[in-house]
């Protein structure tokens, strides 16, 4: 209880200078609503479902988007953690697509596969594909040699092996890889829509932003850290249930 | 580097191979299991099936469960009969423990119940008591002698602790810089045994005369 009231004080401290700072008036309601309002317009958009189904839409494009991503990268993660030596073949395209925005490539998205859904969903598997991917090969090629030899020690087969020791002992680095690709979905998601939509939380932003509701914009921005936190906040308990002694990232 | 090793093994007993750091004795031990290759020579064992090894590190998969770890090696566990190895490890209670939460020398007896499980006609041990306290290691070393006499399977011992090979072999290989310097019957002598006797102290002498003796014949600066 202790660690969240320092929590809760900071937030309470925020949230008064953000309310004496629109009492005060320094600075137009435009550019800095009050809190009040941005309060209110929340629950206007809670009450009448536009949030909710805004919530929704973003919400519906990151999981397809993510789950296409994670075949692919468990896919490909494994054969390239089966044939360590076939990196240097593609590890330098990797590199350079891991360089490149996914926001900078939703131009020749838009040209390729117009602006409906696909395009939304190719940049969120973009986005998320890549630390999946190097997580995956990463936690299946660099098995322990002692505990591979114990398969060999029971006579285990080449696919006991993987499965039984290389798998499961790849799993906490799959799981980080996994959170981190969500996180990344999630943030590419903001993007493609801002570009290229009629709904979602991104469109909502830029939709605000164009009406001159600057409170809906900063309800959005809540919203989208929100929904991002919870999604973390859900993956963590889900390592926690299934990897024995949690995980050592760098999130925590 | 194994140079040049003729070895036959007691089949119910267990060969102890000691030797210096560096002398071969893993790499033959793992030549035996089957983890290395060799260059020249051939190993012969009789119709059996399945060799078991028990590394120096305890080597139990972090993720499974005591009961998880010991049964790895199994399709169709018996659970009586693993119910009954892990009383003579001496772990009942910690069925459902974590290796994370057991001491190195329960591990180690973790491990232990793993390849007596896995029911080989031969155990391959390296070092395994190396890295426990002295306590644990007698404790160790006694459940080895009485598995040993209960379950009837030969087993390669690989130590450097010269007191440790006195204590368990029926045999003793006293290996140097890859060739076997000599070996010795221990058949006679029945277990428990008392190392402090004239009888192991005179056979102590030869052993550290087998392994001194390389080293001034071939001139190395002590």
């Amino acid at each position: 209880m202790r660690k969240h009231l320092k929590a809760v004080v900071v937030s309470l401290i925020i949230l008064l200078l953000w309310y004496l700072a629109g009492r005060s008036g320094i600075w137009s309601t435009y550019v800095l609503p009050r809190p009040e309002k941005v309060w209110s317009a929340f629950v206007v958009m809670l009450k009448n479902g536009t949030l909710f189904n805004h919530i929704l839409i973003s919400l519906t494009r990151v999981l397809i988007g993510f789950c296409i991503a994670f075949v692919l990268a468990f896919g490909i993660g494994l054969l390239a953690g089966m044939f360590p030596s076939a990196s240097r073949y593609y590890s330098h395209l990797v590199e350079f697509f891991r360089n490149v925005p996914p926001m900078s490539l939703i131009p020749l998205l838009i040209l390729w596969f117009g602006i409906g859904e696909k395009s939304k969903i190719i940049i969120i598997v973009l986005a998320s594909f890549f630390p999946m991917f190097l997580n995956i090969q990463k936690g299946l090629a660099a098995c322990d040699a002692k505990l591979l030899e114990v398969g060999d020690s029971l006579n285990f087969s080449n696919w006991q092996k993987f499965y039984r020791i290389r798998l499961p002992n790849a799993l906490p680095d799959i799981l980080v890889g996994m959170r981190i690709g969500l996180g990344y979905s999630w943030r590419a998601i903001i993007g493609a829509e801002m570009i290229a939509a009629a709904s979602g939380l991104g469109y909502l932003i830029l939709d605000s932003q164009q009406m001159s509701r600057t409170d809906k914009v900063i309800v959005g921005i809540f919203v989208i850290g929100i929904m991002g936190s919870l999604c973390n906040w859900l993956f963590s308990l889900i390592i926690r249930r299934f990897v024995r002694g949690g995980v050592n990232d760098s999130w925590n | 580097m194994l140079r040049g090793v003729t070895l036959s093994l007691h089949e119910e007993g267990i060969t102890v191979v000691v030797g210096r750091s560096g002398c071969g004795k893993t790499t033959l031990l793992r030549t035996l299991g089957g983890l290395e290759h060799i260059d020249k020579g051939e190993i012969r064992f009789p119709a059996y099936g399945k060799i078991g090894m028990v590394f120096q590190e305890p080597r139990l998969m972090p993720w499974l469960t005591v009961w998880k770890n010991i049964t790895f090696g199994q399709f169709y566990p018996n659970q009586e009969h693993i119910h009954s190895l892990i009383s003579t490890v001496g772990l009942t209670g910690f069925e459902s423990a974590y290796p994370d939460q057991l001491s190195g020398g329960m591990q180690q007896r973790v491990s232990l119940a793993r390849v007596l499980a896995y029911n080989s006609d031969f155990i391959l041990m390296d070092e395994p008591f190396a890295a426990l306290d002295y306590f644990t290691r007698g404790t160790m070393q006694q459940e080895l002698i009485r598995i040993n006499a209960m379950e009837k399977k030969g087993i390669v011992f690989v130590t450097h602790s010269i007191d440790e090979a006195l204590l368990l072999g029926s045999q003793i290989v006293v290996l140097d810089k890859g060739l076997i310097k000599n070996t010795y019957d221990l058949k006679e002598f029945t277990y428990e045994r008392d190392i402090l006797t004239p009888a192991f102290i005179s056979l102590k002498r030869r052993i550290l005369e087998d392994l001194n003796e390389s080293m001034h014949t071939k001139g190395d600066n002590i």
